[in-house]
């Protein structure tokens, strides 16, 4: 399982966090944020020879027509070009083999197929998928060293649906497809003040999903990963798994590429490895009074250490809150890794998150601290019994 | 006592029969074993007419002449409105008859699965679908290789299926799960290797791994995982296990990867 940092807003935190600190083991850029010809030149200030080879780009075309937002808008190649009038699936399979091409000829190796996002039907993606790969058949044959990934996106309603999911995959895993792997990414509806999903559908059909690719001998990348990718590799085997500083690389949202970005000021998220959670950074405060902060503290992790120090001042842009992340979820992803079996992963997972479930109580019990809604163990127990379901003893 | 059916005297002279060594009364048509002209072959007339599905297995038997794992058509003859086809005669016989010579026989039962899907190779890639594989449509030749019999209900995709003139494809004790809860849009070739793998698995044991009724069959088609009883020391498991999934997306996705469940 190789790490790759999905790529976004203030890339250069994960760009010197994988040069200086050896986090990752390579990148996803996406053209939301990379302007068309970014990518190929210098960035952050890292020559292309330096990255280019450990690189994939996610081209983006999940809005389609309707793709808003960033830097979409540079790519001679991405449907918002389309005219209303345009068959999407004429048009867009034609696209697709554009922004095929930009990628061989950037010099990638690891060729990412756009696709475009349905929320409700899989009829239109199954097509596209289809024509996508009768093109790459035959651009196959002059680029056998190339590895190409075909990008799946499930939207929330899709991922809980039994009946679709099993369709797709039918058509994903047929006997004629040409694609190397998939790039699957997938949206997903936390409850109201949560910031994973807690629906056994969605991770039961999401691991059927890289489970039933692994075992077909597709290669896999989990495109916006969050750290609910720690249940899906303790389960199954994924080729790649995607870590991301800002939360919209952790969470696919079509809407991200449909409409405006909102949000607001915030201080800032803490990830504890201890407690296999995001912690809001106001509540460090408490947990500090409360003399348990050492508790929740990663280990070994030179960025936890300083944003844990008394006089730190919070707040969310700053890179070491986020390379705290990425160095605590890379090690806990490689941790399981270095498990010989998938039962065994399974189990290291079940331990880590059983004495998570210990420190929440601890910190209740002993000393009175009460993290409450996204901060609280509110997918712990769900994770302990989805996982107790896959693993034998 | 099987329905005695004869063919008419002026049949027998167009066609030159010599003899009639055998008959046979099917559900959608006769069948005579003949020798015409000097050469032994199938002579089948058709109960309700040369329909839909008849050109279509017709029409496959021509496009897959070339293949030596199915029969040949040696001539079609419209005679009074009716249309009868001549096939090739296949001696041997049925799996059905001879499937005690494989109890308990992995080498034979490996060898018998790998010539079936050598045959069915070309016709799974070309996206068909033969949907009623069963040991009565298996004729064991006299050097133990398969031909393959009845496409009468195969699908193509690229047409719309016989199911949707109302004809029941399939026999429940050798159906995949999909074909018995009628969900048609599941039904491909890895229909087919669900097939293969209960007659994998009729052979080995001389019994049926889902049970001995269709209902026995569908409630345990019911459960998730797929529950069956076999040896641990079963040679054959890895290809049960692959292709005994109720969802087909989790059976082999190609040829190679269940030749490769075969292999030990």
């Amino acid at each position: 399982m190789k790490i790759y940092h999905q790529l976004g807003h203030n890339h250069k935190w994960a760009l010197d966090s994988h040069f200086k600190n050896g986090i990752g083991d390579g990148f996803i850029f996406s053209a939301y944020s990379f302007k068309y010809g970014a990518v190929g030149n210098n960035i952050s200030g890292y020559a292309p020879e330096d990255y280019l080879l450990k690189s994939m780009i996610d081209l983006q075309y999940y809005g389609n027509k309707d793709s808003v937002g960033g830097s979409l808008d540079t790519y001679p190649f991405n449907p918002l070009t389309l005219d209303s009038t345009d068959s999407t699936l004429v048009k867009g399979s034609e696209l697709i083999v554009k922004g095929v091409e930009y990628q061989i000829n950037l010099g990638l190796k690891n060729i990412i197929i756009p696709m475009v996002y349905e929320r409700d039907g899989t009829d239109h993606t199954i097509s596209l998928l289809s024509k996508a790969n009768k093109k790459i058949k035959s651009l196959k044959k002059t680029h056998d060293a190339n590895k190409f990934f075909m990008t799946v996106p499930f939207s929330n309603d899709t991922i809980i649906d039994d009946d679709k999911v099993e369709t797709i995959l039918q058509i994903m895993t047929d006997i004629d497809i040409c694609f190397d792997g998939y790039y699957v990414v997938c949206d997903y509806n936390p409850e109201y003040k949560k910031k994973i999903s807690i629906d056994y559908d969605y991770y039961g059909n999401l691991l059927k999903v890289f489970s039933v690719l692994n075992s077909q001998g597709f290669k896999t990348i989990h495109g916006y990963a969050n750290w609910d990718a720690l249940v899906f590799n303790a389960l199954t085997n994924i080729n790649y798994t995607s870590i991301g500083t800002y939360e919209n690389l952790r969470r696919f949202n079509i809407e991200r590429f449909t409409e405006s970005p909102g949000g607001g000021p915030s201080k800032g998220w803490y990830f504890s490895e201890k407690l296999l959670n995001f912690i809001r950074a106001e509540e460090l405060k408490n947990l500090r009074k409360s003399g348990c902060l050492s508790l929740i503290a990663n280990e070994k992790n030179i960025f936890s250490d300083a944003i844990l120090a008394p006089d730190y001042l919070w707040n969310t842009h700053k890179p070491e809150v986020h390379k705290n992340y990425l160095l605590a979820i890379s090690r806990l992803l490689s941790e399981l890794h270095e498990e010989s079996s998938i039962s065994k992963r399974g189990k290291l997972l079940l331990n880590r998150i059983e004495a998570a479930r210990k420190l929440y109580e601890r910190l209740q019990k002993e000393f009175k601290v009460y993290l409450n809604d996204e901060n609280s163990d509110y997918h712990l127990g769900m994770w302990s019994a989805f996982i107790k379901k896959y693993i034998t003893y | 006592m099987p329905p005695k059916i004869s063919m008419d005297k002026e049949t027998i002279a167009l066609l030159g029969v010599d003899a009639v060594h055998d008959t046979f009364a099917g559900g959608q048509k006769y069948v005579f074993i003949c020798t015409c002209h000097g050469i032994k072959c199938a002579v089948k007339m058709f109960r309700y007419g040369f329909g839909v599905r008849e050109k279509r297995e017709l029409k496959f038997y021509r496009d897959n002449t070339h293949n030596a794992g199915i029969p040949k058509i040696i001539d079609v003859i419209d005679h009074r409105g009716e249309t009868i086809v001549i096939e090739e005669y296949i001696e041997g016989q049925s799996l059905n008859v001879v499937a005690g010579r494989y109890f308990g026989d992995y080498d034979k039962i490996s060898k018998l699965m790998n010539d079936i899907i050598d045959i069915m190779r070309p016709i799974w890639e070309a996206k068909l679908v033969h949907r009623d594989l069963k040991p009565p449509n298996i004729i064991i030749k006299p050097d133990a290789s398969p031909v393959i019999l009845d496409f009468g209900i195969f699908k193509d995709p690229e047409q719309s299926t016989i199911t949707d003139t109302g004809f029941q494809p399939h026999s429940w004790d050798f159906a995949a799960p999909e074909q018995l809860f009628g969900k048609k849009e599941h039904i491909s070739y890895r229909t087919d290797f669900f097939c293969l793998g209960v007659i994998a698995y009729s052979l080995y044991y001389q019994r049926l791994p889902f049970g001995d009724s269709k209902d026995e069959v569908l409630a345990n088609f019911k459960a998730i995982p797929l529950e069956y009883v076999s040896d641990p020391t079963c040679k054959l498991n890895i290809l049960f296990k692959a292709v005994f999934s109720i969802n087909p997306s989790e059976r082999p996705r190609n040829v190679e990867l269940l030749k490769e469940a075969i292999r030990v």
